[in-house]
């Protein structure tokens, strides 16, 4: 039984996380039934399973919760401010009571008892007189037809149909047939002119049809309301299309109308039986929680315990190196059977990897449930006015980087809406709108992740930092810092610039914490600020943290690891292009970019038999040629922690450990490019 | 996911930085130019996924710019916005004769414009 309680405890808990996504989806659309539906859905479930598990208290309110929501969703009761905040509350007790084993304190005993008050019926018929005349939402379908009759030379003005077609298709349910009746003989067929015209019925406005053909002329489509039993009796429409479709006579046009109609027909048909069905099975007693997860479309899932992927990890790690191994053994002893066995096992492992490394990743957005919370609570507590925009929340990062970031981003986001966005007042008065934009934005580029959080507030003053870092005694007075700089150094320990210590930042734990959780995270982390305009946080993240494509080189018997993502070309040193590379310098595409000789940095003599050979490098938009004795092939290279005694060997971010068994170092090349 | 390269051609400082500025903040690389002339020198045959310009423009303007990026071959096919004061009847006769892949019209709120090139880049 205390198994399956614990189950229990897990599921509702993820139940609830989902609700509060819902309810600040419900908050920006309160009239959604669909949204309303669910949150009905959510409470029936929990409050059918909370009282099996001795989960009395939140059975109570979630009872509650449903009698309220059964009535907004009958359109009896307009859902309010009010009651959605009291929703909100419910949700922490609900949390609350799931952690405490169905136990409340006196205080939280009262806020639980007010809310089971709310569904009282006197209380509902007191709301109920107030919310009468709420009409219908409305919900009605339009169907329209719609031709797509593209120029030929469309293409050629750098429009994609295709796109076009699929972002249609994303509108609504829809029936689309293909017109090739103009599609010339082989022989003449020109691959870049289109010879295709579009047929579609589909269920959208004529608004948002007309914004997906945003790139087409005027004459290019039509878009005509129809309604699906009269279809072939609509002449406006019959003649509109005649001109383009070209039929012999009037009953060929008639048949084929009557012809997508049905197919039309058909398709809706089904997809309105399935509807059906899942409504009448919803009915049927009381479901299991499991049972609502699957019908609510979350994808199929199994949960497994973190370390069981880790112990995967390794072994796949150790696979990989196994793989190079055999290859180095294979390419000495040349066995030309082997080949094809050697290169399969390493195609495998490798793929092996990459699916490994897929189920550590999770979308960012599953701690977005968090913030936007956070931000929901912040404004109310704070009296302030803010809109949470959030970009590439499905951008995916490893599950270790994604725990260890939560809390970080909440202190940054906190501190974009505590120190950054005025009040409204105070916005109004800047000549800026009275709700404030807290922007979040993830997205990859080359092997990392950036999120960004932006606000449009007041910015930060580089005069004040600047003067704090100096009383402090972090800089001296006489270094001239750039603006940059100086922001930067709000990420150093015990810098706060709080001028009151509220509850909800400057409590001494500042930016240094945040700025040391993502250090751990291998990250990095930048400030940019602009006065009223607003100030960025940057966070730059790997992708994940265990292994990476490299190039094996080396440089005397030094064995060295360069990341493959930096990597733009491998060549061979010319000797006439070896005097532009005494001055440091190295052509490459016909342009000069610096030369960094990796013997030198590294104090390691080169072995003078070797031809040099350049690894050119790009890092932001800018080439690097990073000279070595040899250049010894690909390498996946299982990143193993440099050790505390290492710890001023900066250059290097890990080591690795080859395939006939010995070390190499994998080189920072951030780090080195920044230094040299 | 690769960055997506996007040219911004504008005689106007302010825009150029404006546009510029969201571009990069939204993920985009951004190349930019302020005539048409230097703006041809960046079609040297690098990967570029959409092309912006102005129309009224000393020297080249939007519309022969379009022209000439369209003669090289790579570039045949690319989409090209251009940004214009032009009213809705007018550009439309415009967008036919040049080849242009939509329009945007001055001034424009950025959340607009950034839904429109993320469906032209698409």
């Amino acid at each position: 039984m205390e198994e399956f309680k614990k189950k229990f405890i897990e599921d509702a808990k993820e139940l609830v996380n989902e609700l509060e996504t819902t309810l600040l989806e419900l908050e920006k659309a309160m009239t959604n039934k669909q949204i309303i539906e669910k949150v009905f859905r959510v409470m029936h479930t929990l409050k059918g399973t909370a009282g099996m598990y001795g989960f009395d208290k939140v059975g109570e309110i979630t009872h509650a919760l449903e009698n309220v929501y059964d009535e907004i969703r009958a359109g009896k009761l307009l859902l309010d401010d009010e009651i959605l905040q009291n929703t909100f509350i419910s949700v922490d007790l609900i949390n609350y009571l799931l952690n405490s084993e169905d136990k409340l304190d006196d205080n939280l005993q009262k806020e639980f008892e007010r809310i089971i008050r709310l569904s009282d019926t006197s209380e509902l018929e007191k709301r109920k007189d107030t919310s009468q005349e709420q009409t219908e939402s409305d919900t009605k379908s339009e169907l329209n037809y719609v031709l797509l009759i593209p120029n030929i030379d469309t293409f050629k003005r750098g429009v994609n149909i295709e796109a076009t077609i699929v972002e249609l298709e994303e509108l609504g349910l829809h029936y689309i047939e293909i017109i090739k009746k103009e599609l010339p003989k082989f022989e003449s067929f020109d691959p870049t002119s289109i010879y295709l015209k579009w047929e579609i019925i589909i269920n959208a406005d004529k608004e948002s049809i007309t914004d997906v053909f945003m790139f087409f002329l005027e004459d290019e489509f039509i878009i005509h309301p129809v309604s699906l039993n009269e279809i072939d009796k609509n002449k406006e429409l019959k003649s509109l299309i005649n001109k383009h479709l070209r039929f012999k006579n009037e009953e060929e046009e008639i048949e084929h109308l009557k012809n997508i109609t049905q197919k039309f027909a058909k398709i809706s048909n089904i997809k309105t039986e399935k509807l059906n069905d899942v409504e009448g099975k919803r009915k049927e007693s009381v479901q299991t929680v499991n049972q609502f997860l699957n019908k609510s479309n979350i994808q199929d899932s199994v949960r497994v315990p973190a370390t069981k992927l880790d112990d995967l990890m390794n072994l796949v790690s150790e696979l990989v190196i196994l793989g190079s191994r055999l290859e180095l053994f294979h390419d000495k002893e040349d066995y030309t059977l082997m080949d094809e066995l050697v290169e399969n096992l390493n195609k495998m492992s490798r793929n092996f990897r990459d699916i490994v490394l897929n189920i550590r990743l999770v979308p960012i957005n599953t701690i977005m449930v968090r913030l936007n919370r956070l931000v929901h609570d912040l404004a109310r507590d704070l009296d302030k006015k803010i809109d949470l925009v959030v970009e590439g929340a499905d951008t995916e990062l490893d599950k270790t980087i994604i725990n260890n970031l939560e809390g970080p981003l909440m202190h940054i986001i906190r501190n974009c809406i505590d120190h950054g966005i005025e009040s409204a007042d105070e916005r109004v008065k800047k000549g800026k709108s009275p709700k404030g934009i807290v922007r979040f934005i993830a997205f990859y580029s080359g092997a990392n992740v950036f999120i960004q959080v932006q606000d449009d507030g007041r910015g930060i003053n580089p005069d004040i930092i600047h003067q704090i870092a100096i009383d402090k005694g972090f800089v001296d007075k006489s270094t001239k810092l750039t603006e940059k700089e100086i922001y930067n150094l709000i990420v150093l320990p015990g810098f706060t610039t709080a001028k009151k210590v509220t509850e909800i930042s400057g409590r001494g734990v500042g930016m240094d914490v945040v700025k040391q959780n993502i250090s751990d995270l291998r990250g990095e982390i930048e400030i940019d600020s602009e006065i009223d305009l607003g100030t960025s946080v940057t966070l730059k993240l790997p992708l994940t943290l265990s292994i990476i494509d490299s190039l094996h080189v080396r440089i005397a018997k030094q064995n060295l690891i360069i990341p493959l993502s930096f990597i733009d070309a491998c060549e061979i040193i010319d000797e006439d292009k070896k005097i532009t590379s005494i001055h440091n310098n190295y052509e490459y595409n016909g342009k000069l970019i610096p030369l960094i000789n990796l013997s030198k940095v590294f104090k390691i003599n080169k072995e003078d038999s070797h031809k040099s050979r350049i690894v050119v490098l790009q890092y932001t938009d800018k080439y690097y040629a990073l000279e070595v004795d040899q250049i010894i092939g690909e390498h996946q290279a299982v990143i193993k922690p440099l050790g505390e005694i290492f710890g001023n060997m900066n250059l290097f971010s890990g080591a690795t450990i080859l395939g006939d068994g010995s070390l190499a170092f994998i080189i920072d090349i951030i780090k080195l490019l920044k230094e040299y | 996911m690769e960055k997506k390269t996007i040219v911004v051609v504008d005689d106007f400082e302010n825009t150029l930085f404006v546009v510029e500025f969201t571009l990069k903040n939204n993920g985009y690389n951004v190349l930019k130019a302020s005539n048409g002339e230097d703006a041809l020198k960046i079609f040297d045959g690098k990967d570029i996924d959409l092309l912006v310009t102005d129309l009224n423009m000393p020297g080249i303007d939007g519309i022969e710019l379009t022209n000439r990026v369209r003669k090289i071959e790579k570039y045949k096919y690319l989409p090209i916005l251009m940004l214009t004061t032009e009213t809705d009847s007018k550009k439309k006769e415009l967008a036919r004769e040049a080849s242009v892949t939509g329009w945007i019209q001055k001034p424009f709120k950025m959340e607009k414009f950034l839904a429109v090139i993320e469906k032209c880049i698409k």
